[in-house]
C-alpha cells in the first residue's frame, strides 16, 4: 500500500508541476493587469502616479520578465510561501486559510447530506426498477439536477428565512455569536442544503445505476439460493460492493467543490474559497489566483490517490 | 428495509432543519431586534480590501466614515466641512492654504489632536512614493524632490502649534477642493504613532490593519475585507456627542442578500441599492433615503477613432438616446438627465445654461447629422460593457435598440474592467463606446479637468474617451489659478460649453443614491457618494 502511494505521489509531481506552468501560463494571458486594477484612472493623474506604480509594480516583482517571475514564485511555493495577495496585502496563505474551511465545512455537510439522501433513493428505485416508485426516484434526480443552485437558494432564502424567519439569510455566524456551535449550524443549513440539492441527482442516478449491475450478479444470485436474508443480501453483498464506483465519483468531486461551491457561496454569503477566487480574477490578483489553482490540484491528485486506496480498502481483490 | 429508508432520508433532510429552526430567535441579530438596541448592522462595500489610506484600492473603503476623521469633506450637499479643522484659507494669490485645528480634540488614546497630526499625514499623503493619493491633492512645494529622493519630508508644509501652512508650487485655488473632494480617503493620522517613522516604514504599517488610535465615533476591532467589520464606541471621541450605538456590525453583501436581510431585520441599513430594489422595500415597510448622485453614467465614446471624429457624429450618437425615458423607466424616475451633456453636476456658477446645445432625444436630428457627416452606417458600432449591474443591462439593451432605430448597427461586447483598462490602453479604433460610472464632478469644476486633458489621456491619467483639445487645456490651466470667482465662472463655463460642443461622452444619467433602514433607525442622511454611507453616523440613532 505505501509502495503504491509513494509511486502514485511520485507520478503526480510533473503533473503537478505541469499543471502550474499551464495555471502561470494562463493567469497571465487574462487581459488586463494588477497595476491597472490596484490603480484607478482617476488615481492616475499627475506626475506622481508614474513613480508610484513603477515602485509598486517593483514591489510585487511585476517588473522582471515572466519566466523569471514563474521561477521566483515555483521556488517560495516549494518553502511554502505562496506569496501576498496585491489587493489585500496579507499573506495568500493566511488568506487561503481564512476561507477555506468555511469551505470545507460547507463542502463536507453537503456530500454527507447528499449521500444520505442519494445512497437510499437509488438503492430502493433500483430494488423497484420500472415501478412507479423508480419513476419518482429518477424525476427526483432529473428535477435536481435542473434545478439552477442560484434559484433553488433565492427559494430558499425566501421560504425559511424571509417568510417563515426560521434560519439566518446568510453569512457563516451572528455577530456576537462567533464560536457558537448552534449559530453555525443555523447558518450552514441552507446553504449545505441548497448545495446537497445539487449533488443529490447525479448520486442518485449512480447508486441506482451500480446497484443495478451489483444486483445482477451471480454472488448475489448465490447469496439469494443459499437462503441469506433479504436485508443481508442487499446491505452486505448488494450496497457494499455498489459503492465502489460512487467512491471514485466522490474522490473526483470533492476537489471541485473547492471553487465549485461558489455560487451557493455567492448567495448565501458564505465565506469561502468561491468568493475569494471570483474576487481574486477581477482583481487580477496573481497569487492568490495561483495559490487556489495550486490547492485544487494538489486536492485532485491527492484524491484521486485516496480513492484508489479507499477502494482497495473496501473491495480486498483489488490489488494496489 | 423500506421504512428504514425512509426513516433515514426524513431524519438527514429535516432533523437539522427542525432543530435549528426551533432554537431560532427571530432571524435577526442586532438593532432594534436581535442583539438589543445598542448594535448597529449595516452593510459595506463587497471592493473593500484594505483600511490603509496610502494604499491603492482605499478607494472603496466606506467603513473609514466610522473610525476616522477625514482633513476636509464634502456634507450631502457638496459643501466643503472639517469635523477637525477650525479654518481652511486659501491665500488671495492661490499659493498657499493656511489649515487650522481646532483645539480640545483627542485621539481615542487621550493623546490631543494637534497641527503635528495634520503635519504627519499631509506629509505621508503628498510623498508620490507611497501614497496613491498623491497625484490627485499634488501642487505643493518639495513634492517632486521627496520623489527625487532629494528630500524626506515635503518642504511646503510648516506647522506651527495648531496651524499648518501649505505652499503650493503654482497658484491653485481648487487645492481644498480636491482634498476635500478625496474626503474620507484622507483621514487624519496619529502623528504620536507614525510621525517618527520614515515614509517607507510606514506605507505597509501594521497600525494601518488594526487602528489601535482612531479620531473617528467608533473603534474598528475587526475588518475582515470584503466580508465584514466590527466596532465598538468610542468613549473618547471629541465630536461633541456621545455615539449612541454600542457596537457596529457591517457585512459585504450582494443586492439579493442585502434585500432579504433587511426583510428579515438582520440588518438595518442597506445602501447603493437599485431603484427597482427599493420600491419592494418601501412598499414593506423599511424608509428609503435618497440623495441626487454625484457623478452621471456615461457612454465614453472613442474620440480617438477617425469614424467618430466629426463632432456631427457623436452629436447624433446622444440626440438617438432617449435618456429621460430610460431615466424614467429603467430607473424608475430615480435619477436626473443632464440634458446639455455636462458632466459637472455642481457647483451651479460652473456650469453653463446659454449658448449650449440641448441635446433632447431627437432620432430626426440623429439621423440628419449622421446623413451630413456621411456617415458608414454600415459598418459596426462596438459598444463595451460591464455585467454585474442589472439595470446597466437594460440600459445597455436600450441604447442598442435607440441607435439601431437611426440606422445603426451596434454589437454589444462584454468585458470586465481588467479586459477594459487594457482595450482602452490600446488606444485603437476596436471600439466606439463604452459604459462607465464613478468619481465626484459636485464639489467644484476643476474635476472635470483630468477627465478631459490631452495630458490624461489613459493610460496617463482617468481620460479613457482621449479627448484632446489644446483650447480646452489652456482653459483648464486658466481656471485653477484664477482667484476673481466671476472670472473663473466664466472660465469653467466656456470650457464646458466647449464639451457640450464636441462631445466625448454622453452622460446617461445622473442615478440617485439609494439607501434603506429599518423605520426605527433615526438620522440618516444619505451622500452623493457611494463610500460614503456612514459620513454622518454619530448623528444616527434610535426611534424613542
Amino acid at each position: 500500500m505505501l509502495s503504491f502511494v509513494a509511486r502514485r505521489l511520485l507520478i503526480a509531481t510533473p503533473v503537478l508541476f505541469g499543471i502550474l506552468v499551464i495555471a502561470f501560463a494562463m493567469v497571465r494571458l487574462l487581459p488586463g493587469s494588477p497595476g491597472d486594477m490596484m490603480v484607478p484612472p482617476d488615481a492616475k493623474n499627475g506626475p506622481h502616479s508614474e513613480t508610484f506604480i513603477r515602485e509598486a509594480e517593483q514591489q510585487l516583482g511585476l517588473d522582471k520578465p515572466v519566466v523569471v517571475q514563474f521561477f521566483l514564485w515555483l521556488g517560495k511555493v516549494l518553502t511554502g510561501d505562496l506569496g501576498y495577495s496585491y489587493s489585500r496585502g496579507d499573506a495568500v496563505l493566511s488568506v487561503m486559510g481564512e476561507r477555506l474551511p468555511p469551505t470545507a465545512l460547507l463542502g463536507a455537510t453537503a456530500i454527507v447530506v447528499a449521500l444520505l439522501v442519494a445512497i437510499p433513493i437509488g438503492v430502493w428505485t433500483a430494488l423497484r426498477r420500472n415501478t412507479w416508485i423508480d419513476y419518482v426516484g429518477a424525476a427526483i434526480s432529473m428535477l435536481a439536477v435542473s434545478v439552477p443552485a442560484f434559484f433553488l437558494g433565492l427559494v430558499a432564502i425566501f421560504v425559511f428565512a424571509v417568510k417563515l424567519e426560521w434560519l439566518p439569510s446568510g453569512g457563516m455566524q451572528s455577530f456576537g455569536d462567533a464560536g457558537s456551535s448552534w449559530d453555525l449550524l443555523r447558518h450552514l443549513l441552507l446553504p449545505a442544503l441548497t448545495l446537497a440539492a445539487v449533488m443529490v441527482g447525479p448520486y442518485v442516478r449512480y447508486a441506482r445505476a451500480s446497484m443495478l449491475d451489483v444486483m445482477g450478479q451471480e454472488y448475489i444470485t448465490t447469496a439469494v439460493a443459499k437462503g441469506a436474508p433479504w436485508r443481508r443480501v442487499v446491505w452486505r453483498h448488494g450496497l457494499r460492493n455498489s459503492l465502489l464506483p460512487l467512491v471514485a465519483v466522490l474522490a473526483l468531486q470533492v476537489p471541485g467543490l473547492l471553487a465549485g461551491a461558489v455560487i451557493v457561496e455567492s448567495v448565501f454569503a458564505w465565506p469561502g474559497v468561491g468568493g475569494l477566487t471570483l474576487e481574486a480574477i477581477a482583481q487580477r490578483d496573481y497569487p492568490v489566483i495561483l495559490g487556489i489553482v495550486l490547492l485544487s490540484a494538489l486536492a485532485v491528485l491527492l484524491f484521486s490517490i485516496l480513492a484508489d486506496v479507499v477502494t482497495a480498502w473496501l473491495d480486498p481483490r483489488i490489488r494496489l | 428495509m423500506r421504512s428504514m429508508m425512509i426513516r433515514m432520508a426524513v431524519v438527514a433532510l429535516t432533523a437539522g432543519l427542525v432543530l435549528a429552526a426551533c432554537g431560532s430567535d427571530d432571524g435577526g441579530e442586532g438593532g432594534g431586534s436581535g442583539a438589543g438596541d445598542q448594535t448597529l448592522t449595516g452593510t459595506m462595500g463587497k471592493a473593500s480590501t484594505t483600511t490603509n489610506p496610502l494604499a491603492p484600492g482605499e478607494d472603496q473603503v466606506d467603513a473609514y466614515n466610522l473610525f476616522t476623521t477625514p482633513l476636509l469633506q464634502t456634507d450631502d450637499k457638496a459643501q466643503i466641512f472639517s469635523q477637525i479643522l477650525e479654518s481652511w484659507e486659501t491665500s488671495d494669490d492661490a499659493t498657499t492654504v493656511t489649515l487650522v485645528v481646532k483645539e480640545g480634540w483627542e485621539w481615542s488614546d487621550g493623546e490631543p489632536i494637534t497641527g503635528q497630526d495634520l503635519y504627519t499625514s499631509l506629509d505621508l499623503y503628498l510623498d508620490g512614493n507611497i501614497s496613491s493619493s498623491a497625484g490627485r491633492i499634488g501642487g505643493v512645494v518639495g513634492q517632486q524632490e521627496i520623489l527625487d529622493g532629494q528630500a524626506e519630508h515635503i518642504s511646503g508644509l510648516t506647522v506651527d502649534g495648531n496651524t499648518v501652512t501649505v505652499s503650493l508650487a503654482e497658484p491653485n485655488v481648487a487645492w481644498v477642493a480636491n482634498v476635500a473632494a478625496r474626503g474620507f480617503n484622507l483621514p487624519l493620522l496619529p502623528d504620536h504613532v507614525l510621525g517618527e517613522l520614515p515614509h517607507e516604514d510606514v506605507q505597509d504599517h501594521e497600525f494601518f490593519r488594526t487602528w489601535p488610535v482612531v479620531s473617528g465615533p467608533y473603534e474598528l476591532t475587526s475588518y475582515e475585507p470584503g466580508e465584514s467589520a466590527t466596532f465598538e464606541r468610542n468613549d473618547n471621541w471629541s465630536g461633541g456627542k456621545e455615539p449612541v450605538f454600542e457596537t457596529v456590525n457591517l457585512k459585504a453583501l450582494e443586492s439579493d442578500q442585502m434585500i432579504a436581510q433587511l426583510r428579515t431585520g438582520e440588518i438595518q441599513f442597506a445602501f447603493n441599492l437599485g431603484p427597482e430594489e427599493v420600491d419592494g422595500l418601501e412598499q414593506e415597510g423599511a424608509e428609503i433615503a435618497s440623495h441626487g448622485g454625484i457623478a452621471p453614467d456615461v457612454l465614453g465614446l472613442n474620440y480617438n477613432d477617425p469614424r467618430l471624429s466629426d463632432p456631427r457624429v457623436r452629436q447624433a450618437l446622444i440626440y438617438a438616446i432617449n435618456r429621460e425615458q430610460i431615466c424614467t423607466t429603467i430607473l424608475a424616475g430615480r435619477c436626473t438627465v443632464p440634458i446639455t451633456n455636462v458632466r459637472q453636476i455642481s457647483p451651479e456658477w460652473a456650469i453653463p445654461t446659454e449658448d449650449v446645445i440641448d441635446y433632447s432625444f431627437d432620432p430626426e436630428k440623429a439621423r440628419d447629422l449622421l446623413a451630413a457627416a456621411d456617415f458608414d452606417t454600415s459598418q459596426p458600432i462596438t459598444l463595451i460593457t460591464r455585467t454585474g449591474s442589472a439595470t446597466v443591462d437594460k440600459v445597455m439593451t436600450a441604447v442598442q435598440g435607440m441607435w439601431g432605430d437611426v440606422g445603426l448597427t451596434v454589437e454589444p461586447t462584454v468585458m470586465d474592467t481588467g479586459q477594459l483598462l487594457e482595450t482602452l490602453e490600446k488606444r485603437d479604433q476596436s471600439w466606439q463606446a463604452f459604459w462607465v460610472s464613478g468619481a465626484d464632478f459636485s464639489v467644484d469644476p476643476v474635476a472635470m479637468q483630468a477627465y478631459a486633458s490631452c495630458g490624461t489621456r489613459y493610460p496617463d491619467g482617468s481620460n479613457t474617451s482621449q479627448y484632446c483639445d489644446p483650447e480646452t487645456d489652456s482653459l483648464w490651466a486658466a481656471g485653477v489659478r484664477e482667484t476673481d470667482p466671476d472670472q473663473r465662472a466664466e472660465i469653467y463655463q466656456e470650457a464646458f460649453r466647449r464639451l457640450n460642443n464636441d462631445p466625448a461622452e454622453i452622460f446617461l444619467y445622473v442615478p440617485d443614491m439609494l439607501a434603506a433602514h429599518a423605520p426605527n433607525l433615526t438620522g440618516v442622511v444619505v451622500h452623493g457618494n457611494l463610500v460614503n454611507p456612514y459620513w454622518n453616523i454619530a448623528d444616527w440613532g434610535w426611534k424613542n
